[in-house]
């Protein structure tokens, strides 16, 4: 009962503005390309000083929330993630878009955000604890293994040729290695030059290799960017519950997933998104739709990100151990806020703690309609707004949200040579996806390799190390499987083809 | 009548501009907020500890404290762009010891030591050795017999290579003559969450991580002079008898040509909120130990250090 | 699978197929080649992964030559001499910016995009409609860049 006299707390009219002004922020900020939720919660926090710390705590959980599904829009409608988290989104969703189905695809983001922030949110009240003690039992090796296993995800993301899904993957791989090492401290394949010191940010190689190449194609053809559709048809809220009534299987997995990847340091939003989003794939009937404007991939991707914000809070929270980069600047200001972390999380700290879960449960309620509201005025503005503007207002976020991540101008002129890389690697049939998915998990898979590599021969067994514990026995078996399962499934389909009796269109007639 | 208003509005908008200018030089600063750059990412100590700062910097000065991070290459990237950042004071720059003496020794790294005007070292985070609550090491010593009995089979995990936890495993196998394995991760978190998870058995990090974690984690000595008013009961190495003093130093830089009653300015506003009693309280809270480095001690303190961590550089082999 | 293997489509042309893993090949190469300048533990990883972009890169041309390739005869085409144009106006934005300032550089790339991307010819009024909005854009993203978010922007080195 406790938690409900907090939740009332937080419900004081002040709150819930800032709540709803955090979430509005939030949502514009992270829909900016190179604007991410980390900037947006960076920025708020000297702010917050001047707050109650209640006041504070739901302000910065809410533009949190907001920037992630914000995110949404951007890869919907332009095909650039907003932020890292929603790579896996413009999968389907800038089909979708493409197709005249943009408005819908809004729709559909926002129901799954609402849906995933909850479960987040829910297993952070109920599960911390326990949840926060399988973070630990993650170890290097275990990292590696889970790295190898997002690899596998290639064979589903390579249109086409899985080698040169492979080839992508592994120019992403190397990619990942330009810079300063953590590891050994080398500095690797900068060729002289201090500006890759600092190894490729992921943001702008984000929005190079998915932006760019959308730019480069959209000045080439007077075509209109995207499909529009004659008569307004509103937000089709009604058709994007009946998607989701049909996913429901799928929104709860994907928002599991989210949760799952979440509590683990260092995973974060993109790779919970992108693990769905092949998981959804992998369990639908129709899974060669997917990749091609299919709702139920906008649904698991969107869901499963989500889900990290209240995920990313359990090790955060408990552990002191930040989930996610947005997680280490809240916890930075809960830190200077007197805030500790740990066993009196629930206890002494209760007050405080509660506080900022109803202020997360709110904030992900408000997404519903300010989402919706905003989402229609997005849609709108991309396909209302003439060519000639569209081009240089695209253009002109990407060069100035790359720029604002690290405020360097050699990461502009990173991001734009990757992204005409990018667009001639597409022509030639490879895709950016297999080349981004290497970028992201190289790092893990590499420390984590070393490390192992190094704690083996400390123990003297390296083969213990790297195949003896549980944890990573079962991802080699998951990694295996997943490569494996579309032959199974395959020849499963062949056997008994026409046999509809779990199929999710026909529960819903029942 | 006209032609005599806008005259002298004219001249009273160019007078005002130039005393602007002059007094931005010198009395007035600051007169807008300033700039502070993090070459790191958010969350860590030099966060925290600017975080902490912010406040005080508003209340002394009325201007704001803007925190910015330039993440990568350990520092590299924020580093070796100071010295193309406006030298006038309203951009400044964490610095942090050793990583800016450690960085760029035998190799290009984008910038010197020279680079850097520190003008204030506020306070350190000593290196401590940590290990689990339920580990069966008690004392520093059962751990070196652990490591003497099995040469490298003792693990310690610690953030990065050549940074200063790397420095002070090798000075510690040194002094103890023991060899362990040093793990290197990415960060202090890293680190700890591996040593929480058991995956090591030692952690390399600070007085700070163990305030963090006190419920989880205790610490086996610290490289302070004294005791840490926050662990009356952990020893330190040198009570030990391991000749061992250090940490991770943290203090602020602005690009090389500032000028100098500017640099002296910002060391006082900086001195002053080191004075602040609820600011020592805040630091000691979260285990950082405070240092009072002025600019005109600065030097003399960089010296000092350099000598320290070249014999140590000798040692790692990253110069000859 | 299928008992006849039909031949492979190319993305783009039967040639371009083969030169790409050729690409990827040297590109492994040099990574490889590269890292053995480095330490061990940094070397470990780089030089695996360019292996594995080699082994690719030569399986993929083994296929190539065992089943064939079909040009693609149905590539899009479009207009090059825009898509040339937009990145560079866009790199030379990049590489002005931090001497013209970026408010100057921004409206000048944002005009001269709106060049490139306009196919319909300008009319006295659709130009100062759209010269209106793209000030207003600019503005917009200017004030909540550096105003509101704080972010440095460069001001330029000409006038300072």
């Amino acid at each position: 009962m406790e938690i409900l006299s907090h939740a009332l707390g937080a419900l004081s009219p002040m709150n819930l503005g800032l709540a709803l002004l955090g979430v509005a922020a939030g949502i514009i900020i992270g829909a900016l390309p190179g604007l991410s939720a980390t900037m947006a919660v960076a920025v708020l926090v000297p702010v917050t000083f001047g707050m109650t710390p209640e006041s504070a705590l739901i302000m910065l959980g809410a533009i949190y929330t907001g920037a992630i599904y914000g995110g949404s829009y951007s890869a919907i409608l332009v095909n650039t993630p907003g932020t890292p988290s929603a790579i896996a989104t413009t999968f389907d969703g800038f089909p979708m878009a493409k197709r005249g189905d943009g408005d819908l695809a809004v729709t559909l983001s926002t129901l799954a955000s609402v849906v995933g922030g909850l479960v987040g949110v829910l297993a952070l009240l109920t599960l911390a604890p326990l949840l926060a003690q399988v973070a630990l039992s993650f170890g290097p090796v275990e990292y590696f293994w889970l790295a190898i296993f997002g690899l596998t995800l290639i064979s589903a993301l390579s249109e086409g040729s899985t080698l040169k899904g492979f080839m992508g993957a592994g120019f992403g791989l190397l990619l990942s290695t330009v810079g300063v090492a953590v590891v050994g401290g080398d500095i690797r394949y900068t060729f002289g030059s201090q500006v890759m010191l600092g190894g490729i940010e992921t943001v702008s190689a984000l929005i190079g290799l998915y932006c760019i190449p959308v730019l480069i194609d959209l000045v080439a053809t007077p075509e209109s960017h995207l499909k529009v559709n004659e008569e307004p048809r509103g937000i089709r809220l009604r058709e994007g519950l009946k998607h989701a009534w049909v996913g429901k299987l799928n929104l709860l997995r994907s928002a599991t997933i989210g949760t799952g990847v979440a509590i683990l340091p260092g995973a974060g939003g993109s790779i919970a998104s992108l693990v769905s989003y092949s998981e959804a794939r992998r369990a639908a009937k129709d899974s060669s739709s997917f990749g091609k404007g299919n709702p139920q991939g906008v649904l698991a991707t969107e869901s499963a990100n989500n889900a990290t914000v209240g995920g990313g809070f359990i090790p955060t929270l408990v552990l002191g151990i930040p989930g996610t980069p947005p997680d280490a600047v809240i916890l930075g200001a809960l830190l200077v806020q007197g805030f500790r972390t740990g066993p009196e999380l629930f206890t002494t700290n209760a007050s405080i703690t509660y506080t900022f879960i109803a202020g997360l449960f709110i904030a992900t309620c408000l997404l519903l309609p300010l989402g919706l509201l905003i989402g229609r005025y997005a849609f709108k503005f991309i396909i209302t707004i003439p060519k000639a503007l569209l081009v240089p207002t695209i253009a002109f976020m990407t060069v100035i949200g790359t720029y604002a991540i690290r405020n360097s101008v050699s990461d502009v002129i990173i991001m734009l040579t990757l992204g005409v890389v990018g667009w001639l690697l597409n022509r030639y049939g490879f895709k950016p996806s297999p080349i981004v998915l290497g970028l992201i998990l190289g790092p893990i898979a590499e420390q984590g390799f070393v490390q192992g590599f190094l704690m083996g021969r400390a123990s003297g067994s390296y083969a213990m190390m790297f195949f003896g514990g549980p944890i990573s026995l079962t991802i080699i078996a998951l990694s295996i499987l997943s490569v494996f399962y579309p032959i199974i499934k395959a020849r499963r389909a062949q056997r008994r083809h026409q046999n509809g009796a779990d199929d999710p269109q026909q529960e819903i007639s029942s | 009548m006209r032609i005599s208003l806008s005259i002298g509005l004219a001249a009273g908008l160019g007078l005002s501009l130039v005393s602007a200018l002059t007094m931005a030089q010198t009395d007035d600063f600051p007169s807008k907020d300033i700039q502070y750059v993090i070459p790191f990412g958010p969350g860590g100590e030099s966060d925290i500890s600017a975080r902490l700062q912010q406040k005080y910097f508003e209340e002394i000065t009325g201007e704001q404290l803007i925190v910015q991070y330039m993440p990568g290459g350990g520092g590299a990237v924020g580093w070796s762009q100071l010295s193309g950042m406006p030298a006038d004071g309203y951009t400044i720059m964490g610095s942090n010891l050793p990583h800016i003496i450690l960085k760029p020794m035998g190799k290009d790294v984008g910038f010197q030591l020279e680079d850097l005007s520190n003008f204030h070292y506020f306070h350190y985070s000593p290196d401590a050795i940590l290990v689990r609550n339920d580990s069966p090491h008690q004392t520093l010593d059962d751990l070196i017999e652990a490591a003497k009995a099995a040469p490298g089979a003792v693990t310690l995990s610690g953030s990065g290579t050549y940074s200063a936890n790397d420095v002070a495993n090798t000075r510690f196998q040194q002094l103890a003559d023991v060899t362990t394995t040093y793990i290197p991760f990415k960060g202090t978190g890293a680190a700890v969450t591996a040593l929480l998870g058991g995956q090591v058995q030692a952690e390399w990090g600070y007085t700070t991580v163990a305030a963090n974690h006190h419920d989880k984690v205790r610490m086996l000595a610290v490289a302070s002079e004294e005791r840490h008013p926050m662990f009356p009961d952990v020893p330190t190495f040198r009570e030990l008898g391991y000749d061992m003093v250090g940490g991770a130093y943290r203090g602020m830089a602005v690009p090389e040509g500032t000028p100098d009653d500017i640099q002296q300015k910002l060391s006082d506003i900086f001195q002053q909120i080191n004075q602040h009693p609820e600011f020592q309280q805040e630091m000691q809270d979260l285990g950082f130990v405070l240092l009072d480095i002025p600019l005109d001690e600065m030097d003399a303190f960089m010296a000092e250090q350099m000598d320290v961590y070249e014999a140590t550089a000798r040692e790692l082999g990253l110069i000859d | 699978m299928s008992k006849a293997i039909p031949k492979l489509q190319a993305s783009c042309s039967a040639r371009s197929e083969f030169l790409m893993p050729l690409l990827f090949i040297s590109i492994g190469g040099i990574c490889l080649w590269k890292s053995q300048d480095m330490s061990q533990l940094g070397a470990i990883f780089p030089a695996t992964i360019a292996i594995v972009v080699i082994v690719a890169g030569l399986l993929r041309l083994a296929q190539l030559v065992v089943r064939g390739v079909l040009s693609n005869t149905e590539r899009d085409k479009g207009s090059t001499p825009r898509r040339v144009l937009l990145v560079v106006v866009m790199t030379a934005w990049a590489l002005v910016m931090p001497w013209a300032g970026f408010l100057l550089t921004g409206l000048a790339s944002f005009v001269s995009l709106m060049m490139v991307a306009q196919y319909q010819p300008w009319t006295t009024r659709r130009l100062i409609g759209h010269l209106v909005t793209g000030a207003l854009l600019v503005a917009f993203f200017y004030g909540l860049f550096a105003l509101l978010l704080n972010v440095p922007l460069p001001l330029g080195r000409w006038w300072m």
